[in-house]
């Protein structure tokens, strides 16, 4: 049995225990599937002995929030001719093949429930706000994929539905354990809009080991600027190699934000009342990154895009790349180099990991609330979350996720990097217009890096746009 | 049968009437369109403009608030610098070659309509399209622009760095441009009195002062209103610096209407600052269009 075939088994026997569905249509749809008469009889048997050994689902460690009711087992589901309707997506583009791996997902929920059918549209990463609320204002989509930077925004107005009711319900506790980050969600203000899929680190070295190791170094050039500073500045060979390319990620999101996190700054101060952002550490760690410019250890800007720029580290022009873990999906199969994943080296003050969480929310427009609901549960269960993420190069939210075959197909240095990721993880600042400070800052830094501003100048300007955007 | 002085006035009443009547039926469609996509989006962009608030969420009365935080807007001058250096970067040429083309184009008798449609081809590009072709001609690594100047053993160049991105974006306008007011200016010379040209020629005069003398003072009107079009257009570039760049690197391609654009739809309650951005635009392109209108009726009195 492959595991694509092991995921929907695995699914339809959930819901078979959840006594959403018979055992007939259980039969039915395993058949239905190619497993072999004998295999559906040792399944239904096994799964008849579990539903009357197991009658609930244990509480899973909680991350706070847990209820005492976790124990109640899942919660109800309509049968499957109580679904019905056309659910519209809009998600983000992952991969290549995003919309296939989201029809492999409603491929499951079909088998359950036949009587749903499901439109997958892609929004653009550069316009992903601009779409998403254009969407929201005219009702043109059910659910959509949505990022945490704009999250606060989103608390903030009414476009989503309120899922707080949903979520918290007693008999939904026992699934909601599973769901790793939901006290950061709901730390965003009193409303729980969504249920996350991905943490999703925005900003991590892909490093050529090869190049590290004949520079003279390990995977621990990382521990110190000054270090780190030197290694790529070996690995620089002019004309042939960049020893670290920045500012390729979209727009250098959250680039140059985990710098000033790193040198002890915020865009505001923890009461969210004034700027934090001109201090002397953060105009000198400005310094640092506009000199991989000035040095030539960085390409100019504008050399790589985002999607180019996986095939040129593939190909040694540069020997360390900075870009979010979806580009791990964007790489050859074959490289001809051992690569790892690690974080950015530290600042003045701390080591500093951007991450954010990849969340689905219900527009409140959107007609069949209830169908809509059952699709983002189905959508964040562990085998779906697994089978995502496994394609999309994030890490799942879901805890069960490891389980039902996370790491089948992504590459394995996210796995490796995952613990670094998180001993260093810092999020965004919970404020509406933290995606907007976000977007014209890093553009504004980018300047400097050009050279068309001392980091000085710019950094003030940083604390200007703060100031405007926020209205302080 | 003889009419009534009265029946006469009663007939030319309803005559006029009914052409009246013909003439606003043909020009119903046109006013109501008119109304609809260009008074009423003047209006709420008038009404935007003294709103803070965006279109999720409600709105409120700021006044002219959204106006007096304009200057004090980080980057708006870059916004305006880029816009401004953008349109004379790619206007003159536009202009300068879509009348050398034109003149060529107008001499030649066999096979014109294949060179005219191969000038104009680009014209049919749209524009998000000229965009992701222009991507792969200044790619570092694979581009054709580089790969030229490799042949020559010179440098590769980051054509959309943040020094040169400006230029290829212009450079692109006019790629996209010239074809279109080529073929204008085609059919403004192929009118042109013959009778002029004869009696030019038989003076002596060179090709060189027939052109200088003869075709620009003929031209005068149309070459006034491609400079007052193109200069409109050239104002509101926005998705080739969408397409191709982001309004990047940094800033060094962030026009006016991309820094309108991402008010409206990439920041939340921002959409009457952007109605303030574009209403200034508006204004400065009227007042820029009424001072070429103006030069241009004073050169009409020189005639």
């Amino acid at each position: 049995m492959d595991k694509q075939m092991e995921r929907q088994t695995e699914e339809l026997a959930n819901a078979y225990l959840a006594r959403q569905m018979s055992r007939r249509t259980f039969v039915t749809r395993l058949l239905a599937l190619g497993i072999a008469p004998a295999a559906v009889g040792a399944i239904v048997a096994a799964c008849s002995s579990a539903a009357t050994t197991v009658p609930s689902v244990p509480p899973a460690p909680s991350s706070g929030g847990s209820s005492p009711a976790a124990s109640l087992g899942p919660q109800p589901s309509p049968s499957a001719a109580d679904l019905k309707g056309n659910v519209r997506f809009l998600i983000g583009p992952w991969s290549s093949d995003e919309v296939a791996h989201h029809q492999h997902i409603a491929q499951g929920f079909n088998a359950i429930y036949p009587n749903v059918t499901f439109d997958f549209r892609l929004y653009q990463w550069d316009t992903a706000s601009q779409e998403i609320n254009t969407s929201l204002t005219e009702g043109a989509h059910d659910i959509y994929m949505t990022t945490e930077s704009s999250y606060p925004d989103y608390e903030s107005k009414t476009g989503f539905s309120d899922l707080t009711s949903k979520i918290t319900d007693p008999s939904f506790a026992g699934e909601l354990a599973k769901y790793q980050y939901m006290d950061r969600i709901k730390s965003y203000g009193p409303k729980i809009l969504g249920l996350p899929i991905s943490f999703h680190v925005e900003d991590a070295m892909f490093v050529n080991m090869d190049m590290v190791q004949a520079a003279g170094f390990d995977e621990h050039f990382i521990d110190s600027y000054p270090t780190f500073l030197d290694c790529v500045t070996k690995m620089t060979k002019k004309g042939q190699t960049y020893g670290m390319g920045i500012g390729i990620q979209l727009g250098g999101y959250a680039e140059w934000y985990q710098r000033l996190r790193a040198a002890g700054g915020s865009y505001l101060t923890p009461d969210l009342k004034s700027p934090n952002v001109n201090l002397p550490a953060v105009v000198e760690v400005t310094d640092q990154m506009a000199s991989l410019f000035k040095l030539g250890i960085a390409p100019p800007l504008g050399t790589y895009t985002y999607d180019a720029a996986p095939a040129a580290f593939a190909a040694g022009k540069m020997a360390i790349y900075s870009s979010d873990l979806a580009s791990t999906t964007a790489l050859p199969a074959s490289v001809p180099f051992t690569w790892k994943l690690l974080p950015y080296p530290p600042g003045p003050v701390s080591q500093v990991n951007f991450n954010d969480l990849s969340i689905y929310m219900i527009n409140s427009k959107t007609a069949d609330q209830d169908l809509a609901w059952e699709v983002v549960k189905w959508w964040t269960n562990g085998s779906s979350d697994a089978y995502w993420a496994d394609n999309s190069g994030t890490y799942p939210a879901r805890s069960d996720a490891a389980t039902l075959g996370y790491g089948t197909n992504s590459a394995p240095q996210l796995a490796e990097a995952l613990p670094l990721f998180q001993a260093h993880a810092v999020g965004l600042e919970n404020f509406p217009q933290w995606s907007d400070v976000e977007n014209l800052a890093e553009a504004e830094i980018q300047n400097c890096y050009a050279g068309k501003e001392t980091a000085a100048q710019a950094v003030a300007n940083v604390e200007k746009i703060v100031k405007q955007e926020v209205g302080i | 049968m003889r009419l009534s002085p009265g029946q006469h006035r009663q007939l030319r009443r309803q005559a006029r009437l009914k052409r009246e009547l013909t003439a606003w039926l043909f020009l119903g469609p046109m006013f109501v369109f008119f109304v609809v996509f260009l008074v009423v989006p003047v209006v709420g962009t008038v009404w935007w403009s003294t709103q803070a608030g965006g279109i999720v969420g409600g709105t409120t009365n700021v006044g002219l608030q959204n106006f007096q935080r304009l200057p004090d807007l980080v980057g708006a001058t870059t916004a305006i610098q880029n816009t401004l250096i953008f349109a004379l970067l790619s206007i003159p040429p536009i202009l300068i070659g879509a009348l050398a083309i034109s003149l060529v184009l107008a001499r030649i008798g066999r096979g014109a309509a294949a060179y005219r449609f191969f000038v104009y081809f680009p014209v049919l590009v749209p524009g998000v399209v000229a965009g992701l072709i222009w991507l792969f001609l200044t790619n570092v690594d694979f581009g054709l622009f580089d790969n030229v100047l490799r042949a020559f053993g010179v440098q590769p160049v980051t054509w959309l760095g943040s020094d040169t991105a400006l230029g290829v974006l212009a450079a692109l306008d006019v790629w996209r441009n010239v074809g279109y007011w080529a073929i204008f200016f085609v059919a403004a010379i192929i009118g042109l009195p013959e009778e002029l040209y004869q009696a030019a020629n038989l003076d002596g005069a060179s090709t060189a002062k027939r052109f200088w003398y003869l075709t620009l003072p003929l031209m005068r009107r149309i070459l006034f209103f491609a400079i007052v079009v193109s200069t409109i257009w050239g104002l509101q570039v926005f998705d080739t610096a969408l397409v191709l760049t982001n309004g990047g690197p940094g800033t060094a391609t962030t026009t006016i209407i991309f820094r309108v654009w991402q008010y409206v739809f990439g920041t939340n309650d921002k959409v009457g600052f952007a109605a303030a951005i574009s209403l200034v635009l508006i204004a400065a392109i009227l007042t820029l269009t009424l001072t070429q209108m103006r030069l241009l009726r004073s050169r009409r009195g020189d005639d």
